[in-house]
């Protein structure tokens, strides 16, 4: 069942723990599969690379981007999401350790679903990705699959 | 006004000094004509009177020596003598014959007479007006009592008598209408100088009184004829004449209307020119019969006879007739003086006009011509004047002291000498060029010209022309500055501009090493606390066991310690954001972002009683962003330090400060000391220990730069325990 898979795009291990640590102090219990930069993103998303083979059609619930990432940024991966037909409607959230006012139009322009910002205080971070699993993962409804 | 009254007054006086000399000189003049032809006129009409004198008695003369010749020639007539002689009747026929056909001719004699020593008519011819009859013998009369006939038979060969002018009486009475005769007689000898008888000749005396009064129309004043007694033969009018021929008018005559006159002329020459009783007379004795008459063919020498005591031609004129003359004269010449006056008066004013205007344009010019040479001194350029040959008319002071060259050393010299050696050619042909189609050029900064001092150095200048077209041709005035200073300057400005540029891409360097010094915080220097942050309370909560209450004491510092570097992060990117942001200017309403600003207060701190008061309708003109962070720090100070304060009380308002709007913010809250005031907006500067009240110290630094970006200013009115205000302007 990938159907219900949280895609986390984090090159920081501390943050990335953390955000697991918050996703399942949440009760959130998806499957989440960890790209450590832009290119693993892309590849997991398009079944290349390391991921040949996957099933393209079978998309996560939600991509959690870091905007901050080694070989492809953040906002360059949501461009050739947002330009790709199998995923220009999958939701992507941003979430980000930048507050930057630039950062957050260019992610809306580009196409992205929510912007958070990851506090630095721990309590304030689980209490965002609780709300985050609530709404993405319970609540919105996906865009039905494509049939090609 | 007064200038023009004194123009007035100066034409005034001009007339005069014209006017004056002129009339004078006019007026003697016009009195020497006066003089001169006043003594003219008498003198022209005393010659006349005198000429029409001298004409009349000539005319009376000539007459009276043609009659006396006709007596006598008849009286030596070989038929007469031969009748005598022998009384043939033959004879007396032929001699009737030629008397009729004498008197036919003569139309002058009203009888021809022949009478004997006894005074009988032998012969008598009447001229019977016109058609002359012999008488007959029944008609003869004897005449010898008429004092003529006596008179005329005492004469002897070659003597001729003439009676007095007197009027023709027949039979005692005098005949009328009046026939005035006079009678010449003469005695009729033989051969044998035996004298036989007398002839008598009754003249027509009118034909004299004609001849002279046909002469006197002709002459001023009358000419009148008297007798030797003063009676007018020739009168003032037909009453006056003859008087002396009628006992009732015996009375009239010259002597008694004009005795002055007569008397004046009783003993006086034979002519001459008096003037008596109010007239100028002019007389001539006449003497009927001249003295230079031939003397007698037949040997007689005795003088002619004459019985008349001879008469008086005289005319009159009333010297009121000169003094009218005088008069007429006079007044014509003060006719003429007023029209030459006036005429010299209006000659006067218009050569007075004349003066005085070119007296006035002389001033008016030298005057501006003062102000002209004013100006030019007085320009702060150096001015040139240069004639159409390129020659140097006029400079000013300027020009000697830019130049260094003395004013007489440029008058006249060609304007090149002003130029650099090597734009001289070049400069001749600009001028040739320019003077085809002169048009003022104002100073032009693109042009790089040079000027020449006396001393050889050069020095930049700006130039501007300007034609002025005069009778000489067109001039060309220069108006030339020294820029000297000015390209300094601009040199001065390039250098500064390009090291401006310079800066500023510096600055936008540093400016992009600062966005990316930012970002890169924002990023990576809150994921190293994130995980402090993070870690410490997974500790806290999976080794929980482990942890003694000193353990989860010092984690839960390390935890704050953290939290507050993410917010002193946090406001640090915030205040650097405020820096680099531009700023956006709309109208918006301060009340409402106030009481948005003051929800969110309330909402995050429910539990607290707060009294917040914001004044309506404040509007201003901004960045609604910028502004709603300046009042969330705002208002976020007041809440923060009115902690405790029952209740709090926070106020938002306008008021009037120096004649500008200032808006306040004031609390009920701890205040501060004043003494530190000035230290309220520095970054990371706080004046409460952070155990009291928590903060970055950046807060108002923030709000002060919005502020300052806002054109306005910020301070700070408070008192330790009293509460603070903090009041701000808005001149964006």
């Amino acid at each position: 069942m990938s159907e219900n898979v949280i895609l986390l795009v984090e090159d920081n291990p501390d943050d990335e723990a953390l955000t697991l640590r918050a996703l399942s102090k949440s009760n959130i219990s998806n499957e989440v599969v960890v790209a450590r930069d832009g290119a693993e993103a892309l590849a997991y998303l398009f079944g290349t690379g390391a991921y040949e083979g996957r099933d393209v059609m079978d998309q996560p619930q939600v991509v959690l981007l870091d905007l901050k990432l080694p070989k492809i940024d953040g906002l360059e991966v949501l461009r050739r999401i947002r330009a790709d037909d199998r995923t220009v409607s999958l939701p992507v959230v941003i979430l980000t350790s930048s507050k930057e006012e630039q950062d957050l139009i260019d992610g809306y322009r580009l196409g992205a679903n929510s912007y958070v910002g990851k506090p630095v205080n721990f309590d304030e971070f689980v209490e965002a990705a609780r709300q985050l699993g609530l709404y993405w993962l319970l609540l919105n409804e996906k865009a039905p699959r494509r049939r090609t | 006004m007064i200038e023009r009254s004194a123009t007035g007054g100066a034409v005034a006086q001009r007339m005069l000094l014209v006017f004056v000399p002129l009339a004078v000189a006019t007026a003697a003049i016009l009195y020497m004509v006066f003089y001169v032809q006043s003594g003219a006129i008498e003198s022209v009409t005393r010659s006349n009177q005198e000429k029409a004198v001298e004409i009349g008695r000539q005319r009376l003369e000539g007459g009276l020596a043609s009659v006396s010749s006709d007596v006598r020639y008849l009286a030596r007539q070989q038929a007469l003598q031969r009748w005598l002689v022998t009384r043939d009747p033959g004879a007396r026929q032929e001699l009737v014959r030629e008397y009729l056909a004498f008197a036919a001719e003569k139309k002058a004699y009203d009888q021809i007479r022949v009478l004997d020593l006894d005074g009988r008519e032998m012969v008598r011819i009447n001229w019977n007006a016109g058609d002359p009859t012999f008488a007959q013998d029944d008609q003869l009369q004897n005449k010898v009592r008429r004092y003529y006939v006596d008179e005329t038979l005492k004469l002897g060969p070659g003597q001729v008598y003439m009676s007095p002018f007197d009027l023709n009486v027949e039979h005692g009475v005098v005949e009328t209408p009046v026939k005035p005769t006079l009678r010449f007689g003469a005695a009729i000898f033989d051969a044998d100088g035996q004298k036989r008888g007398i002839i008598i000749l009754n003249y027509l005396g009118q034909r004299l009184l004609d001849r002279l009064e046909a002469n006197a129309v002709r002459a001023p004043g009358q000419l009148w004829l008297l007798n030797a007694d003063g009676y007018w033969m020739l009168g003032p009018s037909a009453e006056d004449e003859w008087a002396f021929m009628y006992e009732d008018r015996h009375d009239r005559s010259f002597a008694g209307d004009y005795p002055d006159a007569w008397a004046q002329m009783g003993d006086a020459a034979e002519a001459g020119q008096l003037i008596a009783d109010g007239e100028l007379f002019t007389y001539a004795r006449v003497a009927p019969i001249s003295e230079a008459e031939e003397p007698d063919a037949t040997g007689g020498s005795g003088p002619n006879l004459s019985t008349s005591d001879g008469w008086i031609l005289i005319t009159h004129l009333p010297t009121t007739a000169l003094e009218r003359q005088r008069s007429a004269l006079a007044r014509n010449l003060v006719y003429a003086a007023v029209a030459l006056a006036l005429l010299l008066a209006m000659v006067s004013f218009v050569i007075a006009r004349h003066g005085a205007r070119r007296r006035e344009d002389e001033l008016r010019i030298r005057d501006s011509e003062a102000r002209f040479r004013t100006l030019l001194e007085a320009a702060p350029d150096s001015v040139v004047i240069i004639d159409p040959d390129g020659r140097i008319e006029l400079v000013n002071a300027q020009t000697e002291r830019l130049f260094g060259h003395p004013r007489d050393r440029l008058i006249g010299e060609p304007v090149e000498m002003l130029v650099p050696d090597r734009f001289r050619d070049r400069h001749i042909g600009h001028r040739g060029t320019y003077l085809t189609e002169p048009r003022a050029r104002p100073m032009g900064a693109a042009l790089e010209l040079f000027g020449l001092r006396s001393d050889g150095t050069e020095f930049p200048v700006a130039i501007s022309l300007s034609p002025v077209q005069t009778a000489d041709g067109t001039l060309i005035v220069a108006d030339i500055r020294d820029v000297t200073e000015q390209r300094q300057a601009e040199l001065r400005i390039k250098e500064l501009n390009e090291r401006l540029f310079r800066d500023n891409a510096e600055i936008a360097a540093v400016n992009k090493e600062l966005e990316a010094f930012s970002y890169s915080v924002s990023h990576d220097l809150r994921a190293p606390l994130r995980a402090i942050d993070g870690f410490s309370q997974a500790l806290l909560e999976d080794c929980a066991d482990g942890l003694d209450d000193t353990g989860r004491s010092h984690l839960n510092r390390v935890r704050q310690a953290a939290q507050r570097m993410g917010q002193l992060i946090d406001d640090l990117l915030k205040l650097s954001r405020v820096t680099r942001s531009d700023l956006s200017e709309e109208e918006l309403d301060l009340s409402a972002l106030a009481r948005t600003v003051a929800d969110t207060l309330r909402t995050a701190h429910p539990v607290d009683e707060a009294e917040i008061g914001i004044a309506d309708g404040l509007s201003a003109v901004g960045d609604p962003r910028l502004l709603r962070i300046a009042l969330e720090n705002l208002f976020g100070n007041a809440w923060k330090f009115t902690a405790g304060r029952a209740p709090r009380k926070i106020e938002f308002g306008r008021a009037e400060h120096a004649g500008e709007p200032v808006y306040f913010i004031r609390d009920n809250g701890v205040g501060f000391d004043m003494t530190y005031a000035d230290q309220l907006f520095r970054a990371f500067q706080r004046l409460h220990d952070a155990r009291s009240f928590a903060g970055t110290g950046i807060g108002l630094a923030t709000v002060q730069r919005i502020i300052h970006k806002h054109g306005g200013r910020i301070w700070a009115e408070a008192e330790v325990d009293k509460g603070a205000t903090f009041y701000f302007t808005l001149q964006a």
